[in-house]
């Protein structure tokens, strides 16, 4: 894989998980570390400076999994993959405003996992803070944030200023999961972020415009009970 | 609790007691006018009548007060008539004195024939008045057995017959306990004639409903029993009660000479004078109370019977879902588990030479194993959520194409079998997103698994609108079609039930729980809206199952 090689902390109190997911980054060329509950995890994260955390939510003792997202944001801002319960959406938003990055469902597939760590690593050294790309380029779909002119297969799309909007924080924010109230905070405003028939109504014209199959969604995919994501891979 | 109005179509006054009273006192009086009334006629008709035959005027004065007022009300007639008679009109006049001896018999003959006669009109009366009054209770009675056997349901007989008790003797209150949880005394029915707040009384009655359940003794029934002294003294009593207030009546109910409850009775509440007095029941009142007490008895008895039949009904269900989910999991959890266990022990093998297709096979079965097992534990624990109530819908705004879109994404493998109609204008809906993905996902793998592989599967939807509780609401109807073979006919609603697997495939390879449907079910009864399943057949060439489901829109 890529040099150096990327160091992932691995957080779960479960020894099988913990074995299994160890051997399965492994296997793809991460180097791995592990920890079986939060304050080994803030103490490993503190001196092995990991480029990736994948945590767990349910963590035993005093201290859980969105607690050690919490503390980590205090002073790092390496990429945070959490591990939630299924059917958990509130706790999926909630670890998402806390400042994770993205979440996966137990139990999941080892090739679902690797390739959120490879989009999360992915978007670290690209894209900081502040300077966004100027264009944006998916297959034939090209987006000129300097321009606000937004082109598929040659042709200018004619999107309304919310459109372009959504559009824009969701590419600028590719790859990850939008809540739905982060999403309505940066299109409509803070005091709209109830407001989630907005968003269904314009993500549908949205997607009707951009997609080639709207029914069924390649770039916008919603992330049921918790937003949206701007997928760029497969 | 019921409250009753103050007056009421069935009181019926059993307690003549203070009226009869006034009556008692207004009748000396009355007695004395007709005795002075009839005097009075004598004197201004003297000249016509012989003086002799003065008794004949007397007598029926005697008459009519004995029939009229009663015994002494007579005799004290009888008594003023004798010496009005004597004074008035017997020589010498004006005076008691008596000289013709003729004059004494008659007035002697008078007096006897005017005592027996009050003694004897007077029992009449008294047999009537008790003929009436027995009458009154009868009637009040069959009143309220009527009243009682009109509720066909359990529940409500008690609170009836605890009315009727309110309203007949006009009691401030009617309470039936029975022996709850702990051996404290719960109350099952309780009417109340006034509606203020009874927190205080109610526990009052509680705790000297347990004293008389667990001593077996009636409170308020004459004899001061020792019982109420020692509950007022040991027990617990609310600090606001005034321990001096008439506790009313406490009456131990016996069905087939086992103690099953108590029946309270709260004294009559009168607004008098010094503000509220409370009067003591008559008899009639109290035969009356013990009568329905004896009814009372037997409707708990027989609750208590129907009950104890409930919990083994409820346990033998219990029992029988037990056995089907343990069926369901010896065969749906276990063929996965053998199935991995097999192909990962095999690659295990030291000495075994795999070739790389049938390696690949193996480790490919032991992930397709693994996510049959995580779809039956998923359904099972959203199932238990659910009805559990630990997974309340969280409902806002969604669009039922966005749904069916993510849904379709998710079912990668047989998409493409799947045929969807569903328009660009449907209405919004609230609902929760995740769990109606999981009605479709359950719906769309149902027809796609119980139809052969080469025929579609159809997705439509459209706006409609559904009687949902008696009331006509508008929202969204999902339709799911398959060319399977269909459900099998009288099996449209059962398959809906948990563990529930059609006749035709329980014992086919078609691997299934018993639970998706079950689930769906679940989840749109949790949205307020419907679900329901059927064949068609539009021709021979084109049958099978459809199943659809209705949300509304708010």
């Amino acid at each position: 894989m890529s040099t150096p090689q990327k160091n992932i902390l691995v957080v779960d109190d479960e020894p099988e998980i913990l074995r299994a997911v160890r051997g399965g980054l492994a296997a793809q060329g991460y180097k791995v570390d592990t920890a079986v509950n939060g304050e080994e995890a803030l103490l490993k994260a503190s001196t092995s400076a990991p480029d990736l955390v994948v945590l767990d939510v349910m963590l035993p003792g005093g201290m859980d999994g969105l607690e050690v997202c919490r503390r980590l944001r205090e002073w790092t801002q390496v990429p945070v993959i959490m591990l939630s319960a299924r059917n958990q959406e509130r706790q999926k938003v909630a670890a998402l405003d806390i400042g994770a990055d993205d979440y996966l469902t137990k139990p999941f597939g080892m090739d679902e996992l690797t390739a959120r760590v490879r989009a999360a690593l992915r978007r670290t050294p690209s894209k900081p803070e502040g300077s966004p790309e100027p264009i944006f380029q998916i297959d034939d779909l090209v987006i000129d944030y300097a321009g606000h002119i937004v082109t598929k297969g040659g042709e200018e799309l004619k999107l309304t200023p919310i459109e372009y909007e959504l559009l824009r924080f969701l590419t600028q924010n590719a790859d990850r999961v939008v809540t739905h109230r982060h999403l309505l905070a940066s299109v409509w405003g803070p005091e709209n972020v109830e407001e989630t028939q907005y968003l269904r109504v314009h993500i549908g014209h949205l997607r009707r415009k951009i997609e080639a199959q709207p029914a069924v969604p390649r770039y916008i995919v919603t992330e049921p009970g918790v937003g949206y994501r701007f997928k760029t891979g497969s | 609790m019921k409250h009753l109005p103050e007056s009421d179509n069935l009181t019926s006054d059993l307690s003549d007691q203070p009226r009869s009273k006034m009556l008692a006192a207004s009748g000396w009086l009355w007695s004395a006018g007709a005795v002075a009334l009839g005097t009075a006629c004598l004197w201004i008709f003297q000249s016509a009548i012989d003086k002799g035959q003065a008794s004949l005027l007397y007598l029926p004065i005697v008459l009519f007060c004995a029939i009229r007022f009663g015994y002494g009300q007579a005799i004290g007639a009888a008594v003023l008539s004798f010496f009005c008679w004597d004074f008035f009109f017997l020589p010498p006049r004006f005076t008691l004195t008596v000289v013709n001896p003729r004059d004494t018999l008659s007035l002697f003959v008078f007096l006897i024939a005017a005592v027996v006669t009050a003694r004897l009109s007077s029992r009449i009366r008294q047999q009537a008045a008790e003929a009436q009054v027995r009458e009154h209770e009868i009637s009040t009675l069959f009143n309220a057995s009527e009243a009682i056997s009109a509720e066909i349901d359990a529940d409500r007989i008690l609170p009836a017959l605890a009315s009727q008790i309110v309203s007949t003797c006009r009691a401030s209150r009617c309470i039936v306990l029975r022996q709850g949880i702990a051996d404290a005394m719960e109350p099952v029915a309780s009417v109340w004639s006034d509606k203020s707040d009874h927190a205080v009384l109610q526990s009052v009655v509680q705790v000297l409903a347990e004293a008389v359940f667990s001593d077996d003794q009636e409170i308020g029934f004459g004899q001061s029993p020792r019982l109420l002294r020692r509950a007022m003294e040991t027990m617990e009593l609310p600090a606001e009660y005034d321990r001096t207030e008439d506790p009313g009546i406490y009456v131990p109910l016996h069905a087939q000479s086992k103690l099953v409850g108590v029946l309270h009775v709260g004294p009559r509440i009168m607004s008098g004078a010094s503000g509220k007095e409370t009067t003591r029941f008559s008899d009639t009142e109290r035969r009356l109370i013990l009568t329905l007490s004896n009814h009372a008895a037997v409707v708990l008895a027989r609750q208590t019977l129907s009950d104890q039949a409930a919990e083994a009904d409820a346990l033998r269900r219990a029992d029988t879902l037990k056995d089907a989910l343990l069926s369901m999991v010896s065969h749906e959890l276990r063929s996965p588990l053998a199935a991995i266990k097999v192909a990962a022990s095999g690659l295990r093998q030291s000495d075994a030479v795999w070739d790389s297709a049938d390696r690949d096979a193996a480790i490919r079965g032991i992930d397709v194993e693994a996510d049959r097992l995580i779809g039956v534990v998923n359904n099972l624990l959203d199932l238990s959520r659910l009805e559990g109530g630990a997974w309340a819908p969280n409902r806002d705004w969604c669009d039922m194409a966005e749904i069916v879109g993510t849904v379709i994404g998710q079912l990668t493998a047989e998409a493409d079998r799947i045929i969807t109609d569903v328009p660009d204008d449907l209405p919004l809906i609230k609902v929760d997103y995740v769990q109606i993905m999981l009605v479709l996902t359950n719906l769309l793998q149902n027809a796609l698994k119980y139809s052969n592989e080469d025929s579609n599967v159809e997705l439509s939807a459209q706006t409609d609108t559904c009687d949902v509780e008696g009331v006509v609401v508008s929202g969204v109807k999902v339709s799911v079609r398959d060319h399977g073979p269909g459900i099998t006919p009288g099996e449209e609603t059962k398959i809906f039930e948990r563990f529930f697997r059609g006749d035709r495939h329980r014992n086919s390879t078609i691997h299934g729980t018993g639970v998706g449907l079950t689930l769906c079910r679940a989840v749109v009864l949790a949205h307020k809206g419907q679900i329901w399943a059927e064949n068609y057949e539009d021709d021979p060439q084109s049958r099978g199952s459809v199943f659809q489901f209705f949300l509304p829109i708010g």
